[in-house]
């Protein structure tokens, strides 16, 4: 490229150059003139702006100005000879050629186009902007001091500023621990993890003789402190609640919000989730001495620890030792995990007998004092099995099976369903039933013999368990020996042994009694003996008897296959059954005791009183505000409330007085009544309610008296006022 | 009909006589123009002509106002209200059989230019609730039937009552006709407090609600989603009354019982006996003489001399804790001079009525002065005083297990109904029009011959029967609430509704049987409207722009 080119160039970039600094410089003069006369920064940017783009017009700043700067060229530059136009032709004839290379010759140099006028644009923004520096704070701080001339002129004596409450700013920081970010807002509801810090900003257009106050639903109030410009409170955030915020301006209330909400989120407690859910555990001898367990825990924020407290019970009876040992958890400070643990069994020593009790512990990290948790305590026991318990031996000894018997009702049903088909049956299947119902009959007269105290045979089918001489003839093995080859054997001997001893029942001057045993009759107390054995009475143990006897009739009958004879003897034992039943029965109710009737005319009032006082008068005064009017009354307030009107001081008083009640009730209880108080708070505070707002109060409102109002289908009990005489002789005539 | 332009200058005046020349002028000029232009005798000219001529004539009459001579059976004639639909107007000339029809307007103009045709009238029917005291005045001597109209779906009557106490039952009722079956709905806001379901065609309702509020209270009488009107009444607050409890014994029912009247605000003495000429007595709110109104005891001291006392005076008894019911039913009959009737109705000792809550098994059976409330058994009789027996066994239970809401609703009601006459009672009957007399009355044991509305005192008379009653009529003048007395209030509406103008006239006429009037025609002359002439005129003129347009 030809320097004369480059040259060009260069001028050319000067000329934008000095484009764009001269329509700035005069923008910013302007912006700073509009700003000092108008105040506004929105209207200075504006003007300024377009005055910008009015001196780029000016200027040229957006045309192509080549030809411009060929012009200045050609008039700085003395020996260009104006031919700086042959640069731009494309083919060059013989003499534009010639002044070329004349021109080339030559060694140019780059003029300078900054002229001293751009010192005047410089001198006009400087002189803007002075104007503005000096004016604007001149000018403001005048203002200022006539503002709290006028300020102090009006306080004094007839119209005054009342300060407006202009808004109120929240900022919650949560607990460091939580690590939750603070929050700002203009939302005056409060939800929040208990401890948070609140702080309160409010701002008034003035400050003086102000106070703002912080107000909860019963009334109490505490201040705001005042900072700068500005009102601070600042409160650690505990339990739930509501509250108002107030401004009073010397005496006077010049501002009540609606009532907000605190809700104090609580901290929860780690949360532990044992895997096992099995409390109890038995431990045997060939079980791993490791035993691995585990659980989960987690937090709403952090737990900073966990761990395991394990407690070995050794010894048994007064003698127990315990021995515990705190098992820490290695991980700490997490939001959740999955603990798994092994517990060494040797480590503890766990021997045959013992005991291991844990559970599972964690800290959460909310300070000051942390939350803790316990899990269920889980019981590891070791089986000693060189130790028999009590209890085993019992039902090792003998195998206790249910007793069979049939009562006398279902033998006597048996029997006549035998008797029916008797045609249809072989006579052995026949008489093997018979012989069957029988042996029904005898089990049950041994059950009943038992209450009679015959209890030497209390083996239903057995023999003896030590045959006595007569009976085994020296045979020891007799009673050992399941001798089925004997039949009947066995019942015969039990049979005739009873029929014997029955027969020694009924008659008592048996010449076979023991002397020495007659002797000691006197002294000791013999069970086997059914006469002074009394579980009953004289007549129920002969019925008894009877039935027995009974008993005894109908066996031999069934035994010699005869069901048909056996049926009286059946029937009438469990007659004589059902009467000794009865009998028994109505022994209790022979012993009632009757009291002799208490004559209460006489009896009444007639107490002794002697340490009575006479003047027994007392009175109590209940002055305790009644909602329910309340309700009924504000109702009608609003019912009655003019949009444009404000409530007179005593309707006032009543909306406030209800707000406070209720807004107790409603913290108590829920929140769902919430927009009654909000709406009240509004009608307290004058500001106008929506139509809808009035009808959702209204319907609330009456939601709260429904319940407590007379049916609308009860009699009308109109009031009046009548002649009594005139009644009187009407109701007499009628 | 026939047309007749008469005495046209029998009775002219200089103005008329200056009109009549502008006519002639007017004409003249009409007839210059259109002659000077050399009219060649086409049909246009003659259309041009006939207009032009047909214009002048068309003013002329319109100065002259010629009368048309109908003839009239004026036996009957029908005076309509405005807005009143053509069907109905047929419906009612058809089976009364009226031949002549007017509206207002037409028939106060009748009347000024003919008065005569009042002595020609026979029986006058006013058709709705529109009546110009012009048009009355003057027909005053004749018989004048109203039929008021209602458009369908709008209040034909409504009632209630203006004042009231707390918990009195406030009855609106009225009569509407409706065009399809429709529920009519009293609401509180958002909360229906009474409702019934009316059917196609006339019907009369009655809605009922307890009074809930204390002051100024609006309720709103709705139509499916269409309110027809603005219940207002004023209920006043529960006056505390006063309570004794005479107590055979100390028991538990009476002692929860008269905690919760003291908390109400009630005065309550208790009078128990604790042994042999031995009585504790407990009070509650007491401040100076106590006076009772209101005695609860049971039914074994039906016999004591302080209620027998108490009851001769006109006091209220309330008797409770029933073992016996029947004996004692009999003892209180025989004691108080009361004819109560209860029978069994079940072998059981007690019949449950609601969770924690039993009555004695007996009901009662109705009796003339006799009425018993509607969810519990418990039956008011009026004797000089009002006795009433509750067989509800324990209420007290209800309240220890928390649910004091029904406990009130019992008493509440027994109450409402037990309660002796308040000292002040107001008979006005809502609603209340804005220059509309109205009549009401005060019952009171204070003298009330002069009454405050709004600060101003207005007389009112004592009736010769009661001396504790007042008639008074008052024309309220200012809309909304009018401040009466010291304390009350009575809401006075615009007087525009039907119902309203209804009530207006309803001093003055009678909606009485008709009765037929012998046939005898009658002729009398009217005006062409106006309008009319205008018409004409406006479209003569136009014809005549139009014309040579074409």
């Amino acid at each position: 490229m030809n320097p004369f080119k480059q040259i060009i160039l260069k001028v050319h970039i000067q000329l934008y150059l000095i484009a764009v600094l001269k329509s700035t410089l005069v923008a910013g003069a302007m912006f700073f003139l509009i700003l000092l006369a108008t105040k506004s920064y929105f209207w200075a940017s504006l003007l300024a702006v377009s005055g910008f783009f009015l001196m780029a017009f000016w200027t040229k700043l957006f045309q192509y100005r080549e030809r411009d700067a060929i012009e200045i060229l050609h008039q700085k530059m003395e020996d260009t000879e104006y031919s700086l136009d042959l640069l731009k032709v494309e083919n060059p004839n013989l003499a534009e050629q010639l002044q070329l290379e004349r021109l080339f010759a030559k060694s140019p140099q780059t003029p300078w186009l900054i002229q001293p006028k751009i010192a005047l644009y410089f001198l006009f923004f400087f002189a803007a902007w002075a104007l503005y520096a000096g004016f604007s704070t001149k000018l403001f701080s005048t203002t200022s001091t006539e503002n709290v001339l006028e300020n102090t002129s009006k306080s004094t004596p007839e119209a005054k500023v009342i300060p407006r409450f202009l808004n109120a700013t929240l900022h919650i920081t949560p607990p460091t621990y939580t690590a939750l970010p603070a929050s700002h807002s203009e939302n005056m509801n409060a939800m929040a993890i208990a401890g948070s810090i609140l702080k309160w900003t409010a701002n008034v257009t003035s400050t003086e003789n102000v106070s703002v106050k912080l107000s909860n639903n019963r009334g109490d109030e505490i201040a705001f402190q005042k900072n700068g410009e500005k009102f601070e409170y600042q409160d650690q955030l505990l339990s739930s609640g509501l509250y108002a915020l107030k401004a009073y301006w010397k005496d006077s209330l010049i501002y009540q919000s609606d009532y907000y909400r605190l809700e104090a989120i609580p901290d929860l407690a780690p949360k532990i989730e044992p895997a096992s859910k099995e409390l109890y555990t038995f431990h045997f001898l060939k079980n791993p001495k490791n035993i691995q367990i585990s659980a989960k825990i987690s937090d709403d924020f952090l737990v900073s620890q966990a761990f395991i407290v394990a407690t070995l019970a050794r010894g048994s009876g007064e003698n127990v030792k315990f021995r515990e040992v705190k098992i820490p958890i290695s991980t700490v400070n997490f939001k959740q995990t999955n603990v798994i643990k092994s517990i060494d069994l040797k480590a503890f020593n766990f021997t045959p007998g013992d005991e291991l009790y844990y559970y599972w512990a964690a800290f959460d990290n909310k300070r000051p004092t942390p939350n803790y948790t316990k899990s269920d305590t889980y019981f590891i026991v070791y089986k000693d099995t060189t130790q028999a318990e009590e209890s085993d031996l019992a039902t090792m000894a003998m195998n206790i099976m249910p007793e069979y018997f049939r009562s006398q009702r279902q033998i006597i049903i048996d029997t006549e369903k035998l008797i029916a088909k008797r045609k249809k049956l072989p006579s052995k299947e026949f008489n093997s039933i018979s012989n069957e119902i029988g042996f029904d009959q005898k089990a049950l007269r041994l059950r009943y013999g038992q209450y009679l105290g015959e209890e030497f045979e209390n083996n239903i089918g057995g023999g003896h368990a030590l045959p006595s001489d007569d009976d085994g003839k020296g045979d020891i093995l007799q009673g050992f020996r399941h001798a089925h080859d004997q039949g009947e054997h066995d019942h015969d001997a039990g049979e005739k042994h009873e029929e014997h001893e029955h027969d020694h029942g009924g008659n008592k001057a048996d010449d076979n009694k023991d002397p020495l045993a007659s002797m000691l009759a006197d002294y000791v107390h013999s069970h086997d003996d059914a006469e002074a054995n009394t579980f009953y009475e004289q007549s129920t143990r002969s019925l008894l008897k009877m039935a027995l006897e009974q008993m005894w009739q109908s066996e031999l009958h069934l035994r010699m296959y005869e069901p048909e004879k056996a049926i009286p003897f059946e029937k009438k034992a469990l007659e004589y059954l059902k009467s000794a039943q009865h009998k028994a029965r109505t022994f209790v109710k022979k012993t009632s005791f009757d009291p002799p009737p208490i004559k209460e005319k006489e009896k009444r009032l007639s107490g002794e009183l002697t340490k009575f006082n006479d003047k027994f008068t007392y009175q109590k005064n209940y002055s305790q505000a009644q909602i329910e009017t309340l309700i009924a009354e504000v109702m009608s307030i609003i019912s009655s409330k003019n949009q444009a009107q404000k409530l007179k001081l005593t309707e006032k008083q009543k909306v406030l007085a209800l707000g406070n009640i209720l807004s107790g009730k409603i913290l108590n209880s829920n929140l769902s009544s919430w927009s009654i108080l909000t709406s009240l708070q509004k009608v307290v505070n004058d500001k106008n309610l929506s139509q809808e707002e009035i009808s959702t109060l209204k319907t609330k409102l009456y939601g709260l008296v429904d319940k407590t109002l007379p049916s609308k289908n009860n009699p009308r009990n109109d009031s009046y006022l009548s002649e009594r005489k005139l009644e009187k002789a009407f109701l007499k005539n009628y | 009909m026939n047309v007749f332009i008469f005495h046209i200058f029998s009775d002219f005046e200089l103005f008329d006589w200056l009109i009549t020349l502008a006519l002639f002028v007017l004409l003249g000029i009409q007839l210059t123009i259109l002659f000077r232009n050399k009219p060649e005798l086409s049909l246009r000219f003659w259309i041009k002509l006939s207009l032009n001529l047909l214009l002048w004539l068309t003013v002329t009459l319109l100065f002259i106002n010629p009368d048309i001579e109908k003839s009239m059976d004026s036996n009957k004639v029908l005076l309509v209200s405005e807005n009143i639909p053509k069907e109905e107007i047929k419906l009612i000339k058809d089976s009364l059989k009226i031949s002549e029809t007017f509206n207002q307007k037409a028939f106060n103009r009748l009347l000024i230019e003919k008065p005569e045709i009042v002595e020609q009238l026979g029986n006058v029917y006013l058709l709705g609730q529109d009546a110009q005291p012009e048009i009355l005045s003057k027909i005053s001597s004749k018989n004048i039937y109203w039929i008021p109209f209602f458009p369908k779906e709008t209040l034909q009557d409504l009632h209630w009552k203006a004042i009231l106490y707390k918990d009195e039952i406030q009855e609106v009722s009225g009569k509407i006709y409706v065009e399809k079956p429709q529920i009519i709905r009293l609401k509180w806001a958002n909360k229906v407090l009474d409702s019934l379901s009316l059917s196609k065609g006339f019907s009369y309702f009655r809605l009922k609600t307890p009074t809930f509020s204390v002051g100024k209270t609006d309720l709103s009488l709705d139509l499916a989603d269409k309110t027809l009107a603005k219940i207002h009444f004023f209920s006043t607050r529960y006056q505390p009354q006063h309570y004794l409890f005479v107590l055979s014994n100390p028991d538990f029912e009476s002692k929860i019982l008269a905690d919760w009247l003291g908390k109400n605000g009630n005065i309550v003495e208790t009078i128990a006996t604790v042994a042999k000429n031995t009585q504790s007595t407990f009070s509650i709110n007491q401040s100076g003489k106590f006076v009772p109104d209101v005695i609860i005891t049971d039914p074994s001291n039906a016999g004591n001399t302080l209620v027998k006392k108490a009851f001769a005076e006109g006091k209220s008894i309330l008797f409770i804790n029933f073992a016996n019911a029947d004996l004692a039913v009999k003892s209180i009959n025989q004691q108080l001079g009361t004819n109560w009737k209860i029978t069994k109705i079940d072998n059981q000792e007690n019949r449950k009525i609601s969770e924690d809550l039993t009555a004695q098994s007996y009901k009662f059976l109705p009796n003339t002065f006799q009425k018993e409330l509607a969810e519990y058994p418990v039956a008011i009789q009026k004797k000089v005083g009002k006795v009433a027996i509750s067989l509800l066994n324990e209420t007290f239970p209800l309240m220890l297990s928390g649910d004091s809401i029904k406990y009130s609703r019992i008493w509440q009601s027994t109450f409402q109904a037990l309660n002796a006459p308040k000292a002040h009672n107001f008979n006005l009957i809502g609603p209340v029009f804005v220059d509309v007399t109205k009549d009401f009355s005060v019952n009171s044991t204070s003298d009330a011959s002069n009454l405050l509305i709004e600060k101003v005192s207005s007389q009112s008379t004592q009736s010769a029967i009661n001396s504790k009653s007042f008639n008074a009529n008052y024309i309220f003048r200012k809309k909304g609430w009018n401040q009466f007395q010291d304390t009350l209030a009575i809401f006075v509406e615009d007087n525009t509704s039907s119902i309203a103008k209804a009530k207006q006239l309803a001093p003055y006429l009678q909606t009485s049987v008709m009765e037929n009037v012998s046939e005898k025609a009658q002729t009398f002359r009217s005006t062409l409207p106006e309008w009319l002439w205008f018409v004409l005129i406006l479209l003569l003129l136009t014809a005549l722009w139009v014309e040579p347009k074409l």
